[in-house]
């Protein structure tokens, strides 16, 4: 994928694009939205990575004017939580995804990769498939193999996470960050509690746990077969 | 209200009474001019009577009367008859004198004097026309007469002039006060959410158009502060985060090459990243709050789910712990709710819920909809917050002085918590419940 990123801080914006970059994407960086404008017009780009705040004018007259000038690209808007409403005026103007800083640089990349393989417009599917399990998201049920298994409402957000990118190795910190988006005083050690309930109710007796432990990492979820 | 009615009331007390003040002045200089003017009068007219009894004597019937002779009665004029009356001859002999003096003796000099005969004020005047002296008075009884009927009349008046001016000056207060309480109205609705408004300049330029000038200039200054105060919560809001980002990537760069052994080091550094964007939203949020701006993105919500996965942290939260916890839960709660809001109340009310409580004790939980809100209790065992602690727990960086200073937490929670219900319609409250449980109540509206 060729991806444009817009962002003026330069440290981040290096940051950023050695992660696009190990991800084996092609990556172009503008640091204001003059340039930015001038770059997405020059070279064509699969996705945009869209500051709000830049230097020139900001991420909205940035987007305004490539949907203006008809460019089809799929724009990921970053923004600081606290300015007022972006999420719905980033929406409004035609943004795909919204992130909001800081980020961790695997949340960036995950949600990049969504919206390459994503269709633009397409409903997220609302049932998972990861081996024998079976998540439907908007019933809250869990099943294994055909068989029905009760999840508190923590457990199931956690157990989504895993199953939503299967293989993919969490940190505590990144899936504390999922479920809670606020930092909360005992996240980390409640996250251990959660996947410790969790392989308690999904696991089958005596099989080695699907949630499996990377040291010093964290956690993926691993299924037999 | 009661204040300006007391600025009409004022008006009306303050003229009567001076106009009591400057009708009891008037008086005091008039009555006595009055008497002086009338007595000077008097005096006149005795001195003139006097003559015409002089030329009478001298001329009695064709010829003059002998002034050493003793006068009778058929000497005197008719019109002297009722004065008091003593004539003298050259040597001082008393010729005639008045039978209602009843023998009392005139010892008088020259000139004019005022003196009590027969318990009444009399005026006495003398004058020497030769051969003759004469002194001759009145009583002054038609002048005190007057003098009396003139005060009784001021008087009388004093009251009703005084009803009357206060009548007015309460009318004319009104009337100068009526502008100022337009001016009030307007500028009690000009808010942080009308900044912009200003009040509308009267046609006259009495003191009226210059209040209403300095009043738009400070709504003007007001406008100007409150809009960069706003510029400078969404301006920090990126200035601070950015470096925090740039903190976060770095981290994540170092997490994906570091060697395996510094990680949970890296970790703990990100976990860092975390609470400090915690602790700006919190501050930007109450800055928000401060001015008035705090914006909600409330859309239809059923809160029930977001108070089953707080309790279901607050099961964790308490999992090595012997504390029970009770839930009365009901569902849906339909409510108008800025959910990512609404979780930061319940975060902060189940955080304070674990770490106050006791090992043995016991938390209750209860959610119902009563009339139109909706009613989230959460009970606790432990000490009671000290009566005058009940309020202060809901300001900022305090935390009730009963409880060890051990616990972590920077003292912000319940009064964003509180801030939050409050943007939502609703509030937070504190109570003790009949069991004896510290309980913070939330109330919000029910969108059923």
């Amino acid at each position: 994928m060729d991806i444009l990123l817009v962002e003026d801080e330069p440290q981040l914006a290096a940051h950023v694009v050695r992660a696009i970059k190990r991800a084996g994407h092609g990556v172009d960086h503008a640091a204001d939205g003059p340039s930015a404008v001038e770059t997405a017009m020059k070279r064509h780009h699969d996705l945009m990575v869209l500051d709000v705040n830049l230097p020139g004018f900001d991420g909205f007259e940035v987007l305004a004017r490539l949907r203006a000038a008809g460019l089809p690209m799929r724009v990921l808007m970053l923004t600081a939580r606290s300015e007022v409403g972006d999420r719905v005026a980033g929406l409004k103007a035609g943004a795909d995804d919204y992130l909001t800083k800081p980020f961790a640089l695997e949340e960036l990349l995950a949600r990049i990769e969504a919206l390459g393989r994503r269709n633009p417009h397409a409903e997220p599917g609302n049932v998972l498939h990861v081996g024998d399990l079976c998540l439907d998201i908007s019933k809250r049920r869990l099943t294994r193999a055909g068989e029905r298994i009760e999840l508190s409402p923590r457990e199931l957000e956690v157990l989504q996470i895993f199953m939503q990118e299967p293989g993919r190795t969490f940190s505590r910190d990144e899936i504390c960050e999922r479920i809670w988006e606020r930092e909360h005083e005992y996240d980390t050690r409640t996250v251990e509690i959660f996947i410790m309930r969790l392989r308690k109710k999904i696991d089958r007796k005596g099989a080695p746990s699907i949630i499996t432990t990377v040291r010093g990492i964290g956690y993926h979820l691993e299924l037999p077969g | 209200m009661t204040k300006r009615g007391s600025l009409k009331f004022k008006v009306g007390l303050y003229s009567a009474l001076l106009t009591i003040i400057a009708l009891l002045t008037g008086a005091s200089v008039l009555v006595p001019a009055v008497r002086i003017h009338q007595i000077t009068d008097l005096d006149a007219t005795l001195e003139s009577d006097a003559h015409e009894l002089v030329r009478d004597l001298r001329n009695f019937r064709g010829a003059p009367v002998d002034p050493r002779r003793p006068l009778t009665l058929k000497f005197i004029p008719l019109s002297l008859r009722g004065r008091y009356l003593v004539v003298e001859g050259p040597e001082g002999q008393t010729l005639y004198q008045s039978p209602n003096l009843r023998g009392t003796r005139l010892e008088t000099s020259t000139g004019a004097e005022t003196r009590e005969l027969f318990g009444h004020s009399c005026r006495l005047v003398t004058v020497r026309e030769e051969p003759y002296l004469i002194r001759i008075g009145t009583r002054l009884g038609t002048i005190e007469r007057f003098q009396r009927d003139l005060l009784r009349g001021i008087g009388v008046s004093v009251p009703f002039v005084a009803i009357v001016v206060f009548l007015g000056g309460w009318w004319l207060g009104k009337r100068a006060v009526a502008p100022v309480t337009a001016i009030t109205d307007a500028a009690e609705s000009i808010t942080a959410r009308s900044l912009h408004e200003r009040l509308p300049m009267p046609t006259s330029r009495d003191e009226i158009a210059r209040l209403t000038a300095v009043l738009n200039r400070t709504f003007d200054r007001l406008q100007a502060s409150y809009e960069s105060a706003t510029r400078f919560s969404a301006d920090a809001s990126h200035q601070l985060k950015t470096p925090v980002a740039v903190l976060r990537a770095g981290l994540d760069h170092l997490a994906s090459t570091a060697d395996p052994a510094i990680l949970p080091e890296v970790d703990g550094l990100r976990h860092q990243t975390r609470r400090l964007t915690a602790l700006i939203e919190d501050l930007l949020l109450l800055a928000q709050a401060d001015a008035g701006r705090l914006h909600l993105e409330a859309e239809q919500t059923d809160l029930a789910p977001l108070i089953a996965a707080s309790l279901d942290d607050l099961d964790v939260l308490v999992d090595n712990r012997d504390i029970t916890v009770k839930a009365d839960l009901t569902a849906p709660l339909h409510a108008r709710a800025d959910a990512r809001r609404i979780r930061i109340i319940l975060q902060n009310l189940i955080e304070n819920a674990a770490k106050y409580t006791p090992d043995q004790g016991e938390i209750h939980v209860s959610s119902k909809v009563v009339g139109s809100r909706i009613l989230l209790r959460l009970a606790n065992s432990g000490a009671l917050i000290p009566e005058p602690d009940r309020e202060a727990v809901f300001e900022r960086f305090r935390r009730g002085s009963a409880v060890g200073e051990n616990i972590r937490g920077h003292g912000l929670g319940l009064n964003i918590a509180r801030e939050l219900a409050r943007a939502h319609g609703g509030e937070l409250a504190y109570e003790v419940t009949t069991d004896g449980l510290n309980c913070f109540e939330l109330t919000l509206p029910y969108f059923g």
